[in-house]
């Protein structure tokens, strides 16, 4: 049995991709602006963030295909979950480390927050996401196999931008991991540039 | 501070999770089968709660 989302939802798991693509962005940018790199904890949540994501990116690319089934649509909810949870861990995990009072934290601060407590909440709203979505499916699912033709540019967008932001991840630890086995606790400069340097 | 001996010591893990969310991604983009695209999917998460079990070195000696 195929289904087709009603619009409000096939636009708010558009709206999801986009927003972590957003965090994930603003996360470049204070990495390239600020020169402020990233941690193995802070790189942790930031696989976890793509992780998650991929379950809406995943719902999004069947329902423009028109081949999405009751069983995927939950299966992509639940991969959405799992990766949230396993982020959830690893943010609360920076949190405690730096909880005791005088700890400064690990770099700055936005609104009052480090990111890892920022990226606790995206998680935290990622599984209030979920789980909404899939206490609403009754109302928000149809039966049906109506594709949108053509499919919405904002959607292919959508889908390239989200794409984009995995590969430039990968991309990025290639030079921030370099020949290394793992992360250094407290990265300092681009592995793969000091190690060509032959520094 | 004891570091935990994994089988991730000789392994560039993150280059390596990092090429999986690409490659579990491409397959979403090709339309590849469900199953595939979910072990693909859960040997990524499985590889990084393995990571994250390497960076956690020590107990957080908290004490309230």
């Amino acid at each position: 049995m195929k289904i087709v989302l009603s619009r409000p939802v096939y636009w708010f798991l558009h709206l999801w991709v986009l927003a972590y693509c957003g965090v994930l962005l603003a996360a470049f940018a204070l990495q390239f602006g600020l020169g402020e790199l990233p941690c193995p904890l802070c790189m942790l949540q930031r696989y976890c963030m793509l992780l998650s994501t991929l379950g809406p990116f995943w719902i999004i690319l069947q329902a423009d295909r028109g081949q999405l089934t009751p069983q995927s649509y939950q299966q992509g909810l639940g991969l959405a979950a799992l990766g949230a949870l396993l982020g959830a861990i690893t943010s609360t995990r920076q949190i405690l480390l730096h909880i005791l009072p005088g700890d400064p934290g690990y770099g700055s601060a936005m609104f009052h927050l480090h990111l890892y407590s920022w990226a606790l909440v995206t998680f935290f709203v990622t599984l209030i996401a979920t789980a909404a979505l899939s206490i609403l499916a009754p109302a928000t699912v149809s039966e049906g196999t109506s594709a949108p033709n053509p499919v919405p540019l904002m959607s292919k967008l959508t889908v390239a931008l989200f794409f984009l932001t995995i590969a430039a991840n990968a991309f990025m630890i290639v030079f921030l991991e370099g020949f290394s086995w793992v992360l250094p606790d407290d990265p300092t400069d681009y592995h793969l540039i000091e190690q060509i340097r032959g520094g | 501070m004891t570091v935990h001996q994994t089988g991730f010591k000789n392994k560039p893990m993150d280059i390596i999770i990092l090429f999986l969310l690409v490659v579990t991604g491409g397959l979403m983009l090709r339309g590849a089968s469900r199953g595939l695209i979910i072990a693909s999917w859960f040997l990524t998460a499985v590889l990084i709660a393995g990571l994250f079990n390497h960076h956690v070195t020590s107990g957080l000696n908290l004490s309230f």
